[in-house]
């Protein structure tokens, strides 16, 4: 039975790895870890700007 | 211990987690496969700084699961039943991660606090996400450490969740023009010690209010929670030490959903949001150089390891359809909200208080009232 909860999860898992694994080895090499809010004009965590 | 256990407050509970009869073996296996591929990869590129938050997010997801620490879940039971020991816990967590927070944010000491604008975004997205919380019946961590575990439910929030976030992401400029002042940090123009001492004075008030409240109500404090928010608290601090910032989970599920798609063609890259400079590096550069997207991964790789180990992986059949559609929508809203609202349980709620910042505080009381009318929307989906 492939429409299991389990199954769906471990397709869903397996999906998951793929396209993480395709972005890291087609993206530009970084060495260093980034959040949005060390931007410079950041004034939230997910990088806004300041209102005023 | 003993002595905490004869003043009668405390008590020890069963964790409610439902183990197998063997381990999953063939998941394990699995699982090590992956976990060892991104670590390489992460390794490579990133180092000791990378792989320390990918396994602190693997160890999250593990404590989340094993304590079943919910937000949702903990907000449910006060409302419905007026049992306000949860967030009594959620209270102590925040106040323990404020006693690091608070001093090396104000004196930049490397790692700074989570601070955000006081705006209209922030009120209706945190009504939202309190709305899509109780639908979904999990926050921003419990749908990952729960969907880590298996959970049939978490199948459909999650993708509703990384949905919702990139539709919030395009609408949070725009809603952002409605009005919003730069964020309001509670003290900080006192000196270190007033700075420090009135949030977590504030912060363990709360927590004590409501264990108060508990307790003459004749309900016992868990000694399980208590380690469990002492042990997630601890983990936080490390993750706020390690990566300079509070612990976020939503910006992780935004990234993910801007990258599916720009893969599906979709110029998501031209909307504002993705051109602020944060946004838009996050958007070029790996999944696993995104410190929330990298943690993702740790917290669902974590949970599914826990859950392969007790053999609780996936065991339970699907729920009825409808519960599935509200998981859906509650994942959706959650999204959406936790973009406007500038993060969810954790980036907002947990960090944004610790922080001392303002709009924490206002999270917690708009997301409590869409709480509130997400419990009452869920008869509508059969539960």
């Amino acid at each position: 039975m492939l429409n299991t909860p389990r199954n769906i999860h471990l397709i869903l898992l397996l999906l998951i790895f793929l396209l993480g694994s395709l972005d890291h080895l087609t993206s530009p090499v970084t060495e260093s870890l980034a959040a949005p809010a060390d931007k410079s004009l950041a004034c939230a965590p997910c990088g806004a700007p300041c209102p005023e | 211990m003993d002595k905490f256990l004869k003043l009668n407050f405390f008590e020890y509970q069963t964790i409610s987690l439902k183990w197998g009869n063997k381990k999953d073996y063939g998941l394990l296996c699995l699982l090590g496969v992956i976990t060892a591929i991104i670590s390489g990869f992460v390794a490579i590129d990133t180092g000791h700084k990378g792989l320390s938050l990918f396994f602190l997010g693997g160890l999250l997801g593990m404590a989340f699961l094993y304590f079943q620490y919910g937000f949702a879940s903990g907000w449910l039971k006060f409302i419905t039943q007026g049992d306000t020991r949860p967030i009594g816990y959620h209270f102590v967590l925040i106040g323990f991660c404020s006693l690091v927070y608070l001093p090396i944010s104000y004196l930049g000491l490397g790692s700074s606090g989570s601070f955000a604008p006081i705006s209209i975004s922030l009120v209706l997205g945190s009504f939202i996400f309190g709305i899509g919380m109780q639908l979904a019946n999990g926050c921003g961590s419990g749908v990952l450490f729960t969907f880590g575990s298996g959970s049939a439910r978490m199948i459909f929030a999650l993708p509703g969740f990384i949905i919702g976030s990139v539709i919030g992401s395009v609408i949070l400029p725009i809603v952002l023009n409605w009005g919003a002042l730069n964020p309001i940090i509670i003290g900080a123009s006192s000196s270190l010690i007033i700075y420090c001492a009135l949030n977590s004075f504030l912060i363990f008030c709360v927590a004590a209010i409501f264990f108060t409240m508990a307790i003459k109500s004749g309900q016992k404090l868990s000694i399980n929670w208590l380690v469990g928010t002492l042990l997630i608290s601890f983990l936080c601090i490390l993750v706020f030490i390690i990566s300079g910032h509070p612990w976020g989970v939503t910006f992780g599920f935004t990234v993910w959903g801007g990258k599916i798609a720009m893969l599906a063609g979709i110029p998501i890259d031209k909307a504002a949001f993705w051109q602020w400079p944060g946004p838009a590096l996050a958007l070029k550069q790996s999944v696993f150089a995104d410190v929330s997207s990298l943690m993702n991964f740790g917290m669902i790789l974590g949970a599914s390891f826990f859950a392969a180990v007790t053999a609780s992986f996936a065991n339970q059949p699907w729920p009825p359809i409808r519960q599935l559609a509200a998981a859906m929508i509650g994942g959706l809203l959650m999204g959406v909200g936790a973009r406007l609202a500038f993060g969810c349980n954790i980036g907002a709620f947990v960090a944004g208080i610790s922080s001392g910042s303002l709009h924490g505080w206002l999270w917690a009381f708009f997301a409590l009232l869409g709480s509130w009318v997400g419990i009452k929307t869920r008869p509508y989906f059969g539960f």
